[in-house]
C-alpha cells in the first residue's frame, strides 16, 4: 500500500489542507517543528491511534496536535492504494472528552466499517508490517532516525518479526510451517518421551514399577511399565505355582506319611486289647508261682521247725546249769581276793607298829633340850651381850709414860688384872671400856668413865654370866650353839615318831588288827580256788550261749505261731499249693489263647506304647495336614488368574511393543534432533541476505570506507574500515552514524516490505552528513524511491534542491 | 478289537488376556470343541475316550467350569472315559478339582489319579491302563518309571498315558515338565503310549511301528500353534496292531504372516486372500514389509481396515512397511535449499526409519 492522498482540517497548526502523493519521493519542506512534522504525525496517528480515547490520553496522546487558536477537534483522511489501484480510506476524527472520538474505514468493495476497534484492527491488517516495526523503522522521526539501531536493540518485537520475516523467506517454501513442524516434533516428542529418562533409558527419578508415576506419562514409559507389570505378574505367578508345588508335595509326604502310620496302627491295634490281657495275666501267672513256691517252702519249714524247737529246750537248760555253777564260783574267787587283800594289810600294820617302836626308843634316848631352854639361854645371853655394849660404848684411851721402868697393874673394868712393863722414857699405851683400874705401886686407880654406874653393869655382867654358866651345866652344854643343835636333833626324833604313829594310824582306819586277823582265819584256806577273771569269762560265754538259743526257741515259735495263724495247720498249706498249681496251669492256658506280643517288641508295654504312639501320631499328623490344607486354601486365595505360561507370553509381546515403541520414540528423537541441528545452521543464513542488502546501501552512500561489516546475528555490530581499524556504532561520527542508519534503514525497508508496495518517511536524514555524503545520500534515496514511495522531510531548502527528482511540498 | 479316541492339552481356563477382541470368543470356543471332540468320538464309535492330561489349564477352575466340562465327557456313549491329570490340572490330595470332577462324572468316567494299574476287563475290554498322573505343576522327575517294573501279562494290552515332555519332541529346557525320553518309554514293555503336554502333534505321520502318540492341543491356543486342532483315534486288534488316524478337530485358528507390499497386486492380492471365510475364525499376526510408492501407500493406509474386517481379531504390524521416498520424489515434492527439501535430504541409507517418520510429519504439517 502506497499513500494516495491525505487531508488534515484541522491537524495541530494546518487548518486546512489536502496533498496528493504520488509514487516515488516526495519532499516536504518547511520550517522545523512546524509543517512537516505535522504531516509526518498525522499519517502516523491516523494509521496507528484510534479514536476510542480516554480524556486523560487524548491529552496526552493528541493534545499536541489540537489547533492552537482554538477548538476541541482534529481530523485527518488518509488514502492508501495498492499496485491495482484499490484504495482504502480512513477517517479519523480525535475529539477533546471521554472516548469522543470517531472513526470509519471505506475498503475498495465500498463497504465502510465504522466500529472503531474493527477499523483499527483492518488498519493494522492493511500495514505490511506490525506497529512497532511501522514506527521503529518505516516511519522513524526526525530524533529517531540515527538511533535506528539503537532502538532495534531494544525492541525485540521489531528483532523478532525481522527473524520471523527472514526465516520465513528460506524455509517455507516447501509450503511446510516450519514453526507448526517443529510444534508438532515437540508434541510428538513430549507423548513418546515424557517422564522417560533417555540417557538412562529408565523412568525419569528412577522411578521403576515399584513407584511408578500414575498419570503424564509418555508413551515408552507407559510400555515399559507395562512390561514391567506383567513381568512382576509372571513372576508372582511362578511364584505361586512354585509355592503350591512346595505345598502339595509337603502336604502328599504328609499325607503318605499319615497313610502309612495308619497301616501300622490298624495292623497293631487289634492287637492291644489280646496283648494287654495277656499282660495282666502274665502278671497274675508270676504271683500265683511265686507264692506256690513260697507255700511249697513253708510247707517244708514247718515239721523241721516244730523239731527244732523240741532240740533246743534240753540245750537251753543246760546252758542254764553252767551259768549257775558259774556264778557260785565266781563268788568263791571273790573271797578268795578279799583274804589276800587282809593279809597284805595286817602284815603291813605290823610293819609300821614295829616302826613306832624305834622312834620312841629314839626320843627316849635323845638328850631332851626344848625349845623352852634355848629360850632361856638366848636370852640371858642377849642381856649380856647388851650390857657388854654398854660397857664398851665407853671405852677409854691410857697412855704412861713412866721415868724409869716399872711394872703397874693393870685391869680393865670386870677384868682380871694384868702386869704392864713400862721403860723409862717409853710410852705406853692401853684402851679400855667403860673403865679401869690401875694398879701403880699399890696404889688404886679406878678410872671410871660417863655415869658412875658402869660399875653396877660390870657386876650385873658378871652374875648373868654365872647363870648362863650354871645352865650350860646343867644341860651338859657348853655353848648356846651346842644346846641349838642338841634341841634340834631332839625336835626331829620327836616328829619322826609322829610321822611313825599317824602312818600306824591311818593305815588301820577304822579297823583293828586283831579282828582283821579273826576274819582272816575265819576265811579259811582258799589255795585251790580259780582267779575270780577266768570263771567271768567263762560265764559270759554261757550267758551268750543262752541267750542265743533263748532267741532261736523264740523265733521259731513266732514263726510257727504264725504259720499256725495264717494256715492253722500244714496239712492246709499242702492244699493250698494244691490249689496254686490248678490256677496256675488255668492261666498259662489262657494266656495261650491270647495274641502273642509280635517278635520287634520286647515287651507289651512298648508295645502298648508304640500304638498309642502311633495313634498320637495320626492324629499329630492329622493336624499337620489340615494346617498345610489351611495353607494352601491361603495361598489359593490369591491365585493368580492367569497362568505362568499365558503370562510369559503376554510378557514378551508387551517386551516386543516396548522395543517398537522405544524404537519409534528413538526414531522420533532422531528426527528432531536432526532438525534442530538442521534449523541451528540455517538459522546461521538467515541474516545473511539483511547483511548483503545493508552493505549494498551502505556502499552507495559511503563509497569503499568500509570494508566488512560483522553482524550480530541480526544487527551489524563492528565496521571495519578499508585501513583496517574495526569500529563499533558508537565510536562512529554523527554523519557516519546518520548514513550508516540510514543504509540500514533501506536495508530492513526492503526486507519488511519485500514484493510489496508500501512507504518509508525520512526526517531530514542528512542534517549531519558532509557535502560529498549528502550527495551520495541524495542519490541512495532517489534509487530507493525507484521501488518504494519515500516521503522526506526536511527543514533545509538546499537538501530539498538536491533531492530534485521528487515531488517538492512547501508547508 | 477296540478304538480308542484320544486327545490332551484342550486347557478350558485358558484367559487369552492378550487378545482383547478375540478373548471372549477363544475362551468359549475351548468348551465347544470339548463337545465336539466327544460327539466325533460317538460318531467313531470309540470305545475309550482317553484325555492325556491339561483337560483344564488349571487347578482353581470355577465349579461352574468344572460342571460344563465333565456333562460334555458325560455324553460320551463308549465304554469308558480315562481323564488323567496333567502339569496344569495336577492332582492332590485335597485337590477341589478333580473332587468337584469325580462328583459331576458319570460311572464310566475314571480320574486316573494313581500311579496303578487298571483293568479295564470290568469295563469289557483287554486293556490294562498304567497312569502318570500329574501331582504338580512342575516336576524333575517324570511319573512312569514304576511302569517298567510291573509284571505283565502277555494276553492283554499293556496301554500308558503319561503327560510331560518328551526329549526332542518338546522344549523343556528346565527339564521341569515330568521329562521323559523316547527310549525310557519304549523300554518300559507297553504297547501303547497315550501322551499329552506337547502342543504339537508327534508323530506328524504316524508310521506303523509307531506306539508313542502325542496328539497336541484339540484347539489352537497360539501363534506357536501350526495345526488346526488334532485327535488321534487309535485302533488296535487282537495283535495288538495299531492303526492311527489323525482327526482335525479345532475351530479357530491363529495366523502368522508375513507379506511383503510393493506393488499395487501385493494390496490386491493380500486383501483377497482375506476375503476367504476361514479368517473369520483367525487370529492373525500380520506383519507387512515392503516399499510402496506414496499413492499405494495411501491407498494401504485406507484399505488396510478391510483385513482387520475379515479376521476374528488382528495384530498387524506394518511398521516395515515404507512410502518410497527417494531423492527423486523429495526433489519433486519439495523446492531445494527449502527446509523439509533439506531435513530429508540429510537422512543416509541406514537411517530409513528416521526419513519415514520425517516425512510422514512433513505431511502431516503440509498445507
Amino acid at each position: 500500500m502506497k499513500l494516495k492522498s491525505l487531508k488534515l482540517h484541522p491537524f495541530a497548526g494546518i487548518r486546512k489542507k489536502e496533498i496528493q502523493f504520488e509514487g516515488g519521493l516526495h519532499v516536504f519542506l518547511g520550517p522545523n517543528e512546524a509543517g512537516k512534522s505535522t504531516v509526518f504525525h498525522a499519517i502516523l496517528n491516523t494509521l496507528l491511534t484510534t479514536t476510542s480515547l480516554t480524556t486523560n490520553k487524548v491529552e496526552s496522546e493528541m493534545g499536541r496536535f489540537f489547533p492552537a487558536s482554538g477548538g476541541d477537534v482534529i481530523r485527518v483522511e488518509l488514502e492508501l492504494t495498492d499496485d491495482d489501484q484499490n484504495t482504502v480510506r480512513i477517517e479519523k476524527i480525535w475529539k477533546k472528552g471521554n472516548r469522543q472520538g470517531s472513526a470509519s474505514l471505506h475498503l475498495p468493495d465500498g463497504t465502510e466499517i465504522t466500529n472503531e476497534e474493527e477499523v483499527q484492527k483492518r488498519i493494522e491488517e492493511i500495514l505490511p508490517v506490525s506497529p512497532a516495526t511501522m514506527k521503529t523503522i518505516l516511519l522513524a522521526d526526525q530524533s529517531g532516525l540515527h538511533h535506528t539501531i539503537r532502538e532495534m536493540e531494544r525492541e525485540d518485537h521489531v528483532r523478532k518479526e525481522l527473524g520471523d520475516l527472514l526465516r520465513q523467506n528460506l524455509m517455507e517454501t516447501g509450503g511446510v510451517s516450519v514453526d507448526r513442524f517443529r510444534e508438532l516434533l515437540d508434541q510428538r516428542y513430549e507423548e513418546y518421551f515424557k517422564r522417560w529418562d533417555r540417557e538412562q533409558e529408565y523412568p525419569e527419578k528412577n522411578r521403576g514399577i515399584s513407584n511408578p508415576y500414575k498419570v503424564g506419562t509418555g508413551k515408552i514409559l507407559d510400555a515399559y511399565y507395562k512390561k514391567e507389570q506383567l513381568r512382576l505378574d509372571l513372576e508372582e505367578a511362578q511364584r505361586f505355582e512354585d509355592e503350591l508345588d512346595r505345598l502339595n508335595e509337603e502336604l502328599s509326604e504328609l499325607i503318605s506319611r499319615q497313610k502309612e502310620k495308619k497301616e501300622e496302627f490298624d495292623k497293631l491295634e487289634p492287637l492291644k486289647k489280646g496283648i494287654s490281657q495277656r499282660q495282666v495275666l502274665e502278671q497274675k501267672l508270676e504271683t500265683a508261682k511265686e507264692k506256690k513256691t513260697r507255700l511249697f517252702e513253708i510247707s517244708q519249714k514247718w515239721p523241721v521247725m516244730e523239731n527244732q524247737i523240741k532240740e533246743l529246750e534240753p540245750k537251753k537248760k543246760k546252758e542254764q546249769e553252767k551259768v549257775g555253777k558259774l556264778q557260785e564260783a565266781q563268788k568263791k574267787a571273790q573271797s578268795k581276793q578279799r583274804a589276800e587283800q587282809l593279809a597284805a594289810k595286817v602284815k603291813k600294820l605290823e610293819e609300821l607298829a614295829e616302826k613306832v617302836k624305834e622312834a620312841k626308843k629314839e626320843v627316849e634316848d635323845a638328850q631332851k633340850i626344848d625349845a623352852e631352854d634355848i629360850q632361856k639361854l638366848r636370852r640371858l645371853r642377849t642381856e649380856i651381850s647388851n650390857l657388854k655394849s654398854k660397857i664398851e660404848g665407853s671405852r677409854l684411851t691410857l697412855r704412861i709414860e713412866s721415868e724409869s721402868d716399872q711394872i703397874i697393874g693393870f685391869s680393865e673394868a670386870g677384868k682380871t688384872e694384868e702386869e704392864l712393863e713400862t721403860k723409862a722414857g717409853k710410852q705406853v699405851e692401853k684402851t679400855a671400856s667403860g673403865g679401869f683400874t690401875l694398879f701403880i705401886d699399890g696404889v688404886k686407880v679406878d678410872v671410871f668413865s660417863g655415869e658412875g654406874d658402869l660399875e653396877e653393869v660390870v657386876k650385873n655382867v658378871s652374875e648373868k654370866e654365872k647363870e648362863l654358866k650354871s645352865h650350860f651345866e646343867k644341860l651338859e652344854v657348853d655353848s648356846l650353839e651346842s644346846a641349838e643343835s642338841l634341841a634340834e636333833l631332839y625336835r626331829q626324833k620327836k616328829q619322826a615318831l609322829d610321822q611313825a604313829e599317824n602312818l600306824c594310824k591311818s593305815e588301820l582306819g577304822d579297823e583293828d588288827v586283831e579282828s582283821m586277823k579273826q576274819e582272816l582265819e575265819n576265811l579259811g584256806d582258799l589255795d585251790k580256788v580259780r582267779d575270780f577273771e577266768i570263771i567271768n569269762q567263762e560265764l559270759v560265754d554261757a550267758q551268750t550261749e543262752l541267750r542265743s538259743l533263748s532267741k532261736d526257741a523264740e523265733a521259731a515259735h513266732e514263726q510257727l505261731a504264725e504259720w499256725k495263724k495264717t494256715f492253722n495247720t500244714v496239712e492246709e498249706v499242702i492244699d493250698e499249693v494244691g490249689d496254686i498249681s490248678r490256677s496256675i496251669k488255668d492261666l498259662t492256658a489262657e494266656i495261650g489263647e491270647l495274641p502273642k506280643l509280635p517278635e520287634r517288641f520286647d515287651s507289651a508295654e512298648q508295645f502298648i506304647d508304640k500304638v498309642e504312639s502311633l495313634d498320637r501320631e495320626i492324629r499329630g499328623l492329622e493336624k499337620e495336614i489340615s494346617d498345610k490344607k489351611l495353607e494352601k486354601a491361603t495361598l489359593e486365595g490369591d491365585v493368580p488368574d492367569t497362568s505362568s505360561e499365558e503370562l510369559q507370553k503376554m510378557v514378551e509381546e508387551a517386551e516386543s511393543d516396548f522395543e517398537r515403541i522405544h524404537h519409534e520414540g528413538e526414531t522420533l528423537a532422531n528426527v528432531r534432533e536432526r532438525t534442530l541441528s538442521l534449523l541451528e545452521s540455517m538459522d546461521a543464513n538467515t541474516y545473511s541476505s539483511l547483511e548483503k542488502s545493508f552493505l549494498n546501501w551502505l556502499h552507495q552512500i559511503v563509497g569503499d570506507r568500509f570494508e566488512t561489516i560483522e553482524m550480530d546475528v541480526d544487527l551489524p555490530s563492528t565496521f571495519k574500515t578499508n585501513d583496517g581499524r574495526p569500529l563499533t556504532y558508537d565510536l562512529l561520527s554523527h554523519g557516519t552514524k546518520d548514513t550508516v542508519a540510514l543504509a540500514w534503514r533501506f536495508a530492513l525497508t526492503e526486507h519488511f516490505l519485500q514484493d510489496q508496495s508500501g512507504f518509508i518517511i525520512l526526517d531530514d536524514p542528512m542534517v549531519d552528513m558532509d557535502p560529498d555524503r549528502r550527495k551520495m545520500a541524495s542519490k541512495a534515496i532517489e534509487e530507493f524511491a525507484k521501488k518504494q514511495q519515500v516521503l522526506v522531510m526536511t527543514c533545509h531548502p538546499e537538501y530539498g534542491k538536491q533531492l530534485n527528482k521528487g515531488a517538492l511540498f512547501e508547508i | 478289537m477296540y478304538k480308542i479316541f484320544h486327545i490332551a492339552d484342550l486347557h478350558l481356563g485358558l484367559r487369552f488376556q492378550n487378545h482383547p477382541e478375540a478373548q471372549e470368543t477363544l475362551v468359549q470356543a475351548r468348551y465347544e470343541t470339548l463337545e465336539k471332540l466327544v460327539k466325533l468320538a460317538n460318531d467313531k464309535d470309540a470305545e475309550i475316550l482317553a484325555i492325556a492330561g491339561d483337560l483344564f489349564d488349571k487347578t482353581s477352575m470355577k465349579v461352574s467350569e468344572i460342571q460344563q466340562a465333565v456333562h460334555a465327557i458325560n455324553r460320551f456313549e463308549g465304554n469308558v472315559v480315562l481323564v488323567l491329570p496333567g502339569n496344569h490340572d495336577y492332582i492332590t490330595a485335597d485337590s477341589q478339582l478333580w473332587d468337584r470332577f469325580n462328583k459331576e462324572a458319570g460311572e464310566n468316567v475314571l480320574v486316573l489319579d494313581e500311579k496303578e494299574s487298571v483293568d479295564l476287563s470290568g469295563y469289557g475290554l483287554n486293556a490294562v491302563i498304567y497312569p502318570a498322573p500329574c501331582h504338580a505343576k512342575h516336576s524333575t522327575e517324570n511319573a512312569i518309571g514304576w511302569v517298567k517294573e510291573e509284571q505283565k501279562d502277555l494276553e492283554k494290552v499293556h496301554i500308558c498315558i503319561a503327560h510331560g515332555s518328551i526329549e526332542g519332541v518338546s522344549p523343556d529346557f528346565d527339564q521341569h515338565y515330568f521329562p521323559m525320553t523316547v527310549r525310557e518309554l519304549q523300554d518300559a514293555g507297553v504297547d501303547l503310549w497315550l501322551m499329552g503336554h506337547t502342543h504339537i502333534t508327534w508323530p506328524e505321520k504316524p508310521g506303523e511301528k509307531d506306539i508313542i502318540f502325542n496328539p497336541g492341543t484339540p484347539e489352537p491356543d497360539g501363534f506357536d500353534c501350526r495345526h488346526a486342532g488334532r485327535a488321534f483315534l487309535h485302533t488296535i486288534d487282537e495283535k495288538k496292531s495299531i492303526q492311527v488316524e489323525i482327526l482335525r478337530t479345532g475351530s479357530y485358528r491363529f495366523e502368522r504372516m508375513e507379506q511383503t507390499l510393493n506393488h499395487q497386486k501385493d494390496i490386491d492380492n493380500l486383501l483377497d486372500e482375506f476375503q476367504k471365510d476361514e479368517y473369520l475364525k483367525s487370529v492373525v499376526k500380520l506383519s507387512v514389509s515392503g516399499r510402496l510408492e506414496p499413492e499405494l501407500y495411501e491407498q494401504w493406509l485406507e484399505k488396510r481396515h478391510q483385513v482387520r474386517d475379515s479376521v476374528l481379531e488382528l495384530k498387524l504390524d506394518d511398521a516395515n512397511l515404507r512410502r518410497k521416498v527417494t531423492e527423486e520424489q523429495i526433489r519433486k515434492e519439495f523446492s531445494e535449499g527449502s527446509f523439509p527439501e533439506q531435513l530429508l535430504s540429510s537422512f543416509s541409507g541406514n537411517e530409513e526409519d528416521e526419513l519415514q517418520m520425517a516425512y510422514e510429519l512433513i505431511l502431516e504439517v503440509k498445507e
